[in-house]
């Protein structure tokens, strides 16, 4: 039988976005934190729990990554192969940063409410803990990718986008 | 490792990542810039531009949008710069981290060759800190700055940068919104024709 597979690709499905949000959520109880958020490497927003009004999410997350990415180029100019977590302090605001193995950054605003001490606690727990849950991200196959078709894709997407910039 | 397309079964969304490259002032901010300007204001979100230095990006530039529904599927893209200053080589490695389409901006002006070779260069050589090369990214050139009278002809920097590889080129004067959307396009066209099944 033919094995199918987008080699590479990461792929969440329902089951792994519902033990994420539960994990973020527990996170945020236990942290008495703002809001939690994990973003992919690439500052892809996989998943946000608690207040974020208007945060813009998208930026944050790119922004996110992009100060994890520069902090590990650091560690290495420092002789280390990354640093797995980071804080910046604010005068009410704070956010602590970890990495979730390479594929994910989790990001916890909390304010003085909470202590950097529990933070880093929980925030670290969870971190290996969601690291073994993306370990199971499947490769997608026929059955995962169900209605939507990949075929015609970039010609459905090519007709999506002159409307869009034609609309204007 | 690299980090790859992110697709969003539960949330039935395919996000691709799009960096525009090229070395310093050929015209990838403008690029961006310009696809932020013409793009109705409910499908892109904020133009993020960090640390700008007269007209140097030092770290990226970046702005989500969201195409809509295709197929099915929601379309999100994610469309980055990197700093094109030689000195910033870490800077753009970490920007290629999960990169799945590159628009190498080129600049036509005949005395940036040499620097457009090193891009080209240092590109390459960023790709495979990701495991990637030239010939598996989904690569589109722009040859930038046509309107410069001092411009290289296309067949001359056809022979310079796409010799071998036979990438879609496209002229532009970005600066004026010409060819910023075709090779826009272009881009995803390739990202998505990469998203084939694999038996």
């Amino acid at each position: 039988m033919e094995t199918r597979a987008y080699p590479g690709k990461f792929v969440l499905n329902d089951e792994l976005v519902e033990a994420i949000n539960r994990t973020l959520l527990t996170l945020l109880e236990k942290t008495d934190a703002r809001c939690v958020l994990l973003a992919g490497a690439d500052g892809y927003p996989i998943a946000v729990q608690g207040l974020t009004c208007n945060m813009d999410i998208r930026s944050f997350s790119a922004l996110a990554a992009g100060a994890f990415s520069s902090t590990k180029e650091l560690a290495k100019l420092a002789g280390e192969q990354g640093f797995c977590s980071q804080f910046h302090q604010g005068d009410k605001h704070h956010l602590y940063m970890s990495s979730v193995g390479d594929k994910a950054i989790l990001v916890v605003v909390f304010d003085n409410r909470t202590t950097i001490g529990m933070v880093r606690m929980f925030t670290l727990r969870t971190a290996s803990q969601l690291e073994e849950v993306l370990e199971k991200t499947p490769g997608p196959s026929e059955e995962a990718l169900g209605e939507p078709q990949l075929e015609n894709l970039s010609e459905s997407l090519r007709a999506k986008i002159d409307k869009i910039f034609d609309e204007k | 490792m690299d980090f790859k397309m992110v697709i969003d079964f539960a949330r039935r969304e395919l996000v691709c990542k799009i960096v525009y490259y090229g070395p310093t002032m050929s015209g990838k901010t403008t690029n961006l810039t310009v696809l932020h300007r013409k793009a109705p204001k409910e499908t892109v979100g904020r133009m993020t531009s960090l640390a700008t230095y007269g007209d140097r990006t030092l770290f990226f530039d970046f702005f989500p949008m969201d195409v809509g529904v295709v197929n099915g599927l929601r379309i999100k893209l994610q469309l980055y710069t990197v700093p094109g200053q030689p000195f910033y080589v870490a800077t753009r490695r970490l920007v290629l981290n999960g990169v799945d389409g590159v628009v190498f901006v080129a600049d036509s002006d005949m005395r940036r060759m040499k620097d457009n070779l090193e891009s080209l260069r240092d590109l390459q050589e960023n790709l495979a800190s990701y495991g990637k090369s030239l010939d598996t990214t989904a690569i589109v050139l722009q040859y930038n700055k046509r309107d410069l009278p001092s411009a290289a002809p296309v067949e001359y920097m056809d022979r310079l940068l796409n010799v071998t590889r036979n990438w879609c080129s496209f002229e532009s004067v970005a600066v004026a919104g010409v060819g910023v959307l075709p090779t826009f396009k272009k881009v995803l066209e390739e990202v998505l024709q990469r998203l084939k099944w694999q038996t």
